[in-house]
């Protein structure tokens, strides 16, 4: 009700204060005129007169970056008088020193056309907070800073955070590993919320960034803190290709600096915008770039390329195992393979062994370590003349030495015995689902499973239960049990919530108790205790079962509330009788004997039954 | 005298255990399980039937009976015993790989059509458990709702939750007597073909041109009986009509 009245009220104001609304315009304000170079100030344009107002279009200018952070709105009435606004907030970031003139900006409401500002910035060349190390000017954006060999600037954001993309080598080979490390550099300021940084790598893949780590940095004679992305990509077709421009999403966080204009709000909701982190800090969202590096990718020399060369680039080695030595024909035996060493892992293809016509193969089986990758292969001799595994070869292209290497093992020699006529060869099988060479296959026989020794738990027949009227007459007695129980428990409840009902439930017991009392004083020959007793017996009957005041059970109460619902005549007049008997015997009391009150008992007795079966 | 009465009374007592241990299931079940070992299956499968004649069945004696047809050469009658041990303990790994077995030596094999029912957990729920066991769990699942109904009657400030429980409990009671309903109508309609080659008809007479052939130890549903005949469906859809003595249910003849 009361959020009604308030939903009102506020409603008539509103109405109310339309005709007294105040002029529309559109206002342009910066949070400071002048700061240094590098922080951030918002530009305000403030419509009065409706919240429901887009933000003007804001052309960027030369020498700063201006990004929409978000609308807020604002109604108050004084006097009546209703003022309604929305302000819009732009975040203004210095690149270069000067002066800046910012608008005139416009927006339309009611098929007007409103102007606000121009409004003017200076931006001083020194940044405000340098750092406590910083021993020299940190590098200014108007200087071209000379490129190093293996690294490309970024586009700063400020002096005080950019990044950069540095590759250790400008050319490489197909399938060469190239570590890229993204930098970002940050000298004043906090960051939160660093999102990965994303840069384009067409012809190369890339693998998955690692957990980027922090340290601390000195560039160009300043000390800075840096958050080092590094991930390792590889060329995959020959020519010159582009990585980046790279960028990154983070906020920022500077301290706030004081503030020199006056504020229009006054003390309002609005100076404590939800871009503040708390009374002296400020957080806003950037967005960091850092330019692109171009790579050549080369293509593998034709000259010397030996036959098993499958693309595998690095400097590896090779180690065999062959085991066991020495089996019968058509057993299996296993030749582990382990490439390892520094490299493009992913490049690596299994080791060739010229296995010929001797030997019966299965595909190897790979697990990959870091810097390892070995390869389990399955070799059966066919017959009992083969006498060694030949020799393993794997060949690789080495980009340190720009040549082609290949690694040899082997041959290895095994005793290969003849297989009895009777015994039959070995089989390998794999588990479901699974391509690896687990066990020798046994050749199972095949028969049905022996009878059972024991009876098990005997049925009468194959009917379901739920044809069994038992089933249901077990279901019909938890139904019935329920319902009495929840019969029952809301009786309770509502016995206890309501006395009416309480009263005329308990009505016929304290009726049965009041009448033994009042025989028991007609045996004492207490004649008038006797009156006394069963007319305040029969008072309350009547009072818990018609709903009546104790006080007011007169004969008329008891026949206005008895008559309607079909009372017989002859029941009361009895009833009628017993009061009138009750009462000459309260005011005459020499008039009635022991005989007569009997006669009144048995008079109550039969009445109180019989309006017990009219179930009133 | 007193003692001629005496002997009388232990004579009758006598007389009488000695009729019941005759007639004790256990017992027959144990010389059954002899004389299978002994090699004697004809004499081993008559007590095995005695036992269910007697009114006691239960699934090692449909398994061992199973067995007992299949040493005899009797594949349609052991597949069809072995499908009964199936009503009573599906879970048996033993009769699972008995069925198998058997059934593998059935001559004719033709595909099985893929019903409506062809989802992991109602399969599961239909190989694994027995109609009786999934009537008690819809008859838990009904006392439970019942339970959380009137506790939600007696608490007030948590009676959503087990309004809610008694909700999920119906789902649940609702989606397993629809299992049920299938299970017990397949059931009812199983049969497995006895004779070693049976023609099916395009319709309920003698002289009906043949449509498709069953052979000895496969399983059938019955769709519907007429006048000694009886029109089946094989395990690849198939519908056609063969003499109901070439075939036996395997809930027995009041399956339907």
């Amino acid at each position: 009700m009361k959020k009604i009245i308030g939903i009102f009220i506020v409603g008539c104001i509103l109405s109310a204060g339309t005709a007294l609304a105040e002029e529309a315009r559109l206002e342009a304000s910066l949070e400071m005129n002048s700061v240094s170079l590098g922080n951030p100030v918002y530009l305000y344009l403030t419509f009065y007169g409706s919240r429901d107002i887009r933000a003007p279009e804001v052309d960027q200018v030369d020498g700063l970056t201006i990004k929409y952070v978000g609308p807020s709105t604002k109604i108050s009435v004084v006097n009546g008088r209703v003022s309604q606004s929305v302000r819009h907030s732009y975040l203004v970031i210095s690149k270069k020193p000067g002066r800046y003139e910012l608008g005139p900006f416009f927006t339309h409401f009611e098929g007007k056309t409103y102007k606000g500002g121009p409004v003017t910035l200076t931006v001083s060349g020194a940044p405000s907070q340098p750092a406590p190390t910083a021993s020299a000017s940190p590098p200014s954006i108007r200087q071209s800073p000379p490129s190093a060999p293996d690294a490309e600037e970024s586009s700063y954001i400020s002096d005080n955070i950019f990044m950069r993309i540095e590759v250790p080598k400008r050319t490489a080979y197909i399938n060469e590993l190239i570590p890229v490390t993204i930098k970002v550099y940050v000298r004043g300021v906090g960051l939160k919320d660093i999102e990965y940084p994303v840069y384009a790598h067409e012809g190369f893949a890339a693998e998955e960034f690692e957990e980027p780590e922090k340290r601390s940095e000195v560039y160009r004679g300043q000390r800075y803190d840096v958050l080092v992305f590094q991930q390792d990509i590889s060329g995959i077709k020959e020519g010159k290709f582009k990585l980046g421009p790279a960028k990154l999403n983070c906020k920022v966080i500077t301290r706030r600096q004081r503030s020199r204009r006056s504020s229009f709000f006054g003390a309002s909701i609005f100076d404590d915008d939800f871009f503040s982190m708390g009374p002296g800090y400020k957080v806003y969202p950037v967005e960091l770039s850092a330019k692109p590096v171009e790579i050549r990718v080369l293509p593998f020399p034709v000259p010397g390329k030996p036959p098993g060369f499958k693309g595998a680039v690095g400097d590896f080695s090779l180690d065999v195992n062959i085991e066991p030595r020495k089996v019968k024909a058509g057993d299996p035996v296993s030749v582990r393979m382990a490439v390892s060493g520094l490299g493009n892992m992913a490049t690596v293809t299994e080791p060739r062994i010229a296995v010929g016509d001797d030997f019966k193969t299965y595909e190897p089986q790979v697990t990959q370590k870091e810097y390892k990758k070995i390869y389990e292969q399955i070799v059966i001799p066919k017959s009992h003349k083969v006498t060694a595994v030949p020799e393993v070869t794997f060949s690789y292209f080495d980009p340190g030495t720009q040549s082609y290497r290949t690694l040899k093992k082997g041959p290895f020699s095994i005793d290969v015995e003849k297989r009895p006529e009777s015994e039959k060869a070995v089989t390998m099988v794999t588990l479901p689902g699974e391509d690896r060479l687990l066990y020798p296959e046994e050749d199972l026989g095949r028969d049905i499973v022996f009878i059972k020794e024991s009876l098990g738990g005997t049925a009468g027949s194959l009917r379901p239960v739920y044809t069994k009227p038992a089933f249901w007459g077990f279901h019909l007695f938890a139904v019935v049990l329920f319902a009495g129980l929840y019969v029952s428990h809301a009786n309770k409840r509502r016995i206890r919530t309501d006395k009416t009902y309480a009263k005329f439930l308990k009505a016929p017991k304290k009726a049965r108790k009041g009448i033994s009392r009042a025989a028991a004083h007609i045996s004492k020959d207490e004649v008038e205790l006797f009156y006394d007793v069963i007319f305040r017996t029969f008072q309350d009957y009547l009072s818990g079962k018609l709903d009546l005041p104790r006080g007011g059970v007169d004969y008329a109460a008891v026949r206005e509330k008895l008559a309607p619902s079909g009372c017989p005549e002859d029941l009361l007049n009895e009833i009628s009788r017993i009061f009138e008997e009750c009462e000459m015997a309260r005011y005459a009391p020499s008039s009635v004997d022991s005989s007569r009150a009997e006669e009144t008992l048995n008079r109550v007795k039969k009445a109180i039954g019989q309006l017990e079966r009219l179930r009133i | 005298m007193k003692k001629i009465l005496l002997f009388l009374v232990f004579l009758f007592y006598a007389g009488a255990a000695g009729a019941a241990a005759e007639n004790d299931p256990g017992e027959m079940f144990r010389e059954a399980n002899e004389l299978y070992q002994k090699g004697d299956y004809g004499e081993a499968i008559r007590k095995y039937e005695n036992i269910l004649v007697s009114g006691t069945m239960s699934g090692p004696l449909y398994f061992n009976l199973g067995n007992a047809y299949f040493r005899k050469g009797e594949l349609g009658l052991s597949i069809l015993n072995y499908m009964r041990a199936g009503l009573m303990i599906p879970r048996d790994a033993d009769l699972r790989a008995n069925l198998s077995f058997a059934r593998s030596g059935v001559l004719r094999k033709v595909p099985r059509e893929e019903g409506i029912w062809g989802f992991k957990p109602i399969e599961f729920l239909l190989d694994n458990f027995t109609v009786n066991e999934l009537t008690f769990a819809v008859s838990g699942l009904f006392i439970l709702v019942l339970i959380c109904l009137l506790a939600a009657s007696y608490t007030h400030s948590f009676r959503k939750y087990p309004v809610w429980a008694a909700v999920l409990f119906a789902l649940g009671a609702v989606v397993l007597t629809a299992v049920i309903s299938h299970k017990a109508r397949v059931n009812s309609r199983e049969a497995v073909v006895l004779q070693p080659d049976v023609e099916a008809k395009f319709g309920p007479f003698a002289s009906g041109g043949k449509f498709f052939s069953l052979s000895e130890g496969m399983d059938v549903q019955v769709l519907y009986q007429k006048e000694g005949w009886a029109k089946i469906m094989r395990s690849d859809g198939k519908i056609g009509w063969v003499r109901d003595t070439q075939i036996e249910k395997v809930m027995g003849a009041g399956g339907a």
